[in-house]
């Protein structure tokens, strides 16, 4: 993925790039918004990550000049301002997405994939990871053939996961996922369902898929 | 200024009235007198004829003796000729005859009674007669003493007027003083109660309890604040500590790993006390009302509780939902999620191995109040103390942990206060009936108003 991010924090604009250039990403940091519909319309980014508030102009400005240029780049906002008029604010400008400061640098990784994802416009209904196969027709999940019975909350948290593959997702973005809210009260409901669920997928097979990753969240791949 | 004209009118208009009330009294008193004469006259004439002589000294004397009033009395014929006049008659006629009756006549000077001798033949008439320059030097006296009044009226009015209102104002004063010297960090200071039980007293006083409830808010305000600042301290200590331990000395790539690990499991607490803190600072604003849109309420409750329900298996807790009837709300919606989610896990960490949780949404309907939707969840957990149910919804408020069985209670003990401040901004109520060692029930109440 090519990115673009605008960010005048130093500290966390200088990480964000890191992040994404260790994760086999590319990323152009931009301090300012000043010269960023230049640079936008010059490169071929799949993506931008804009900051709302820059010291010289407004990410908000930056993101309606876009929009009037006709530049079809999918965006997502970074902003501090966790209220629910301020992302309505900045979705309805026409951001794809909304990230509220601070955030799991994967979070921020699988919504980049996600919007990216979006604007190709590739849908899919079955999901392989290995030997573990979802159908989201028919809401039919097997290993290795044989189908595993899954609650309603289990597969939606397993979709979530195989959409993901590859990428770590964090609590947040499965309680988000499971509630379809902004919420962020992490309770140990994940832990639970995630025990559940891997003792439904992997206890009874030769090796793990789902895999914890300390302190940032759950993974699903063949290691 | 408005004050003292509306005192020169009243005074005088209060002058004429009396002006004019003094002037019909003497000619009243006067009229009487002449009628009084004029019925001697005719009392006398039938005894004693117009000629004699003591006829004609008896009305003379009188005459004599009214000198001041130029009193007179004449006989007149039928056709107006004088027959007879007392001294100091005046010698002209006055006022013509009138024939018609008995009548008073106001002249230039003099007030005239004329009546008809009676059963006399030829006709005769009596007039008496009095001048009415002493009662207008009466009442021209009387005004001018009513006019020195009107105008002393006039310059006293306004001196006391101001001393009036000055009084009067002196407690207003003293309010604006007092309120001049108070600032949020000092609002000890009341406004004294004159005991005077007047609408005065009754401001000062009105005054007070919003101090009070002022002062009551921003000690809340104060509290919280630096409650918020040490529950943000020890996240923030931890984060610290641990980034310390990494650095002191050199360790391998999974021990940084593991205590990186840790960091971000620090962060996350402190970043979810910080949005705890957001909701409940944003729930309690008016204006947020504005962005309400309607949702489902009965599917929040079903997607929480099927959600919950497995993290209540691991604690070996049953949960269950009663009723849950289709209800749609206008709210915030991400903000009731947080509310059922926070009295669920309260429920399952409240309560022992075997309890029962149950969830109940219903309309009810009564016949004094309007119709309301109620949410209502229970348990059969540890129960919270009597002096303790009073305090739960309070921010940072936490039961005290050495009563409960459970350790590993956790939390920010600002999980009921969000609840509280949810419902209350969608014009509800929460309550918490809650009995030691039975369990806890929260019953939400909302207006239908907020549904649809």
């Amino acid at each position: 993925m090519d990115v673009l991010l605008i960010e005048d924090d130093q500290v966390l604009g200088k990480m964000v790039c890191r992040g994404l250039q260790d994760s086999g990403h590319h990323c152009q940091w931009l301090s300012g918004g000043s010269d960023a519909i230049s640079v936008i319309k010059k490169g071929k980014f799949d993506v931008v990550v804009l900051d709302r508030m820059l010291p010289d102009v407004s990410g908000m400005n930056v993101l309606s000049s876009l929009k009037n240029e006709g530049v079809d780049t999918p965006i997502l906002m970074l902003t501090a301002l966790g209220s629910v008029e301020n992302r309505i604010e900045g979705l309805e400008a026409g951001a794809d997405d909304y990230l509220v400061k601070p955030f799991d640098f994967a979070e921020l990784v699988a919504r980049l994939h996600a919007i990216t994802r979006r604007s190709r416009r590739v849908s899919t209904s079955v999901f392989e990871v290995g030997p573990l196969r979802m159908d989201l027709t028919s809401r039919n999940v097997t290993r290795d053939g044989k189908l595993i019975d899954l609650t309603p909350t289990e597969f939606e948290m397993l979709e979530l996961l195989m959409r993901e593959t590859g990428q770590v997702v964090t609590r947040k973005m499965i309680c988000e996922h499971l509630w379809d809210a902004h919420w962020e009260g992490v309770t140990n409901v994940v832990e639970v369902h995630m025990t559940r669920l891997r003792g439904k997928i992997d206890r009874d097979f030769d090796f793990p898929l789902l895999h914890t990753v300390r302190g940032r969240g759950y993974i699903v791949e063949v290691r | 200024m408005w004050n003292a004209g509306a005192v020169a009118l009243t005074a005088a208009i209060t002058i004429i009235a009396i002006h004019q009330a003094t002037r019909w009294e003497l000619i009243g008193s006067l009229d009487e007198l002449l009628v009084e004469d004029a019925a001697e006259i005719r009392l006398a004439l039938q005894d004693l004829p117009v000629a004699s002589k003591e006829f004609q000294d008896e009305l003379n004397r009188k005459a004599i003796g009214h000198r001041r009033h130029e009193w007179f009395a004449k006989l007149l014929a039928d056709d107006g000729d004088l027959i007879w006049a007392s001294v100091k008659a005046p010698s002209k006629p006055l006022a013509a005859l009138d024939r018609t009756g008995d009548r008073f006549t106001t002249t230039e000077r003099f007030r005239l009674y004329t009546c008809r001798v009676q059963d006399d033949s030829p006709v005769r008439w009596i007039r008496s007669g009095a001048s009415m320059d002493p009662l207008i030097q009466e009442l021209h006296r009387i005004d001018r003493i009513a006019f020195i009044t009107w105008l002393m009226s006039l310059g006293i009015a306004p001196v006391l007027g101001w001393f009036m209102s000055f009084r009067a104002l002196s407690p207003l004063r003293t309010m604006v003083h007092t309120a001049a010297t108070l600032h949020p960090g000092q609002l000890g200071k009341r406004l004294p109660d004159r005991g005077a039980d007047d609408e005065l007293d009754h401001l000062a006083m009105t005054i007070n309890s919003l101090l009070d409830r002022l002062a009551a808010d921003v000690g809340e305000k104060h509290d919280f604040l630096a409650n918020a600042a040490h529950e943000l301290r020890t996240p923030l200590a931890a984060i610290r500590a641990t980034a310390d331990v990494a650095l002191v000395s050199n360790r391998s790539g999974d021990d940084y790993r593991e205590l990186v690990a840790q960091i971000m499991e620090q962060t996350d607490a402190l970043s979810g006390i910080v949005s705890q803190l957001l909701l409940l600072s944003e729930s309690s604003l008016p204006v947020r009302i504005a962005n309400h849109r309607p949702f489902s309420l009965d599917e929040v409750v079903s997607k929480s509780a099927d959600i919950f329900r497995a993290v209540a298996e691991c604690n070996s807790v049953s949960l269950t939902v009663g009723r849950n009837d289709p209800i749609k709300i206008i709210g915030n919606r991400d903000q009731w999620i947080q509310v059922l989610n926070n009295l669920i896990d309260n429920a399952i960490k409240y309560s022992i191995s075997g309890g029962q949780i149950t969830i109940d949404l219903h309309r009810i309907n009564d016949r004094e109040s309007q119709s309301r939707v109620q949410l209502s969840i229970g348990d059969t957990g540890i129960g919270i103390h009597d002096d303790d149910i009073e305090r739960v919804f309070d921010r940072f408020y936490r039961a005290d942990r050495s009563r409960t069985r459970l350790t590993d209670v956790s939390g920010t003990g600002l999980g009921l206060s969000i609840c509280k401040a949810v419902v209350e901004a969608h014009g509800g109520t929460i309550r918490c009936d809650s009995q030691a060692a039975e369990g806890t029930t929260f019953v939400i109440q909302i207006p239908m108003s907020a549904s649809s």
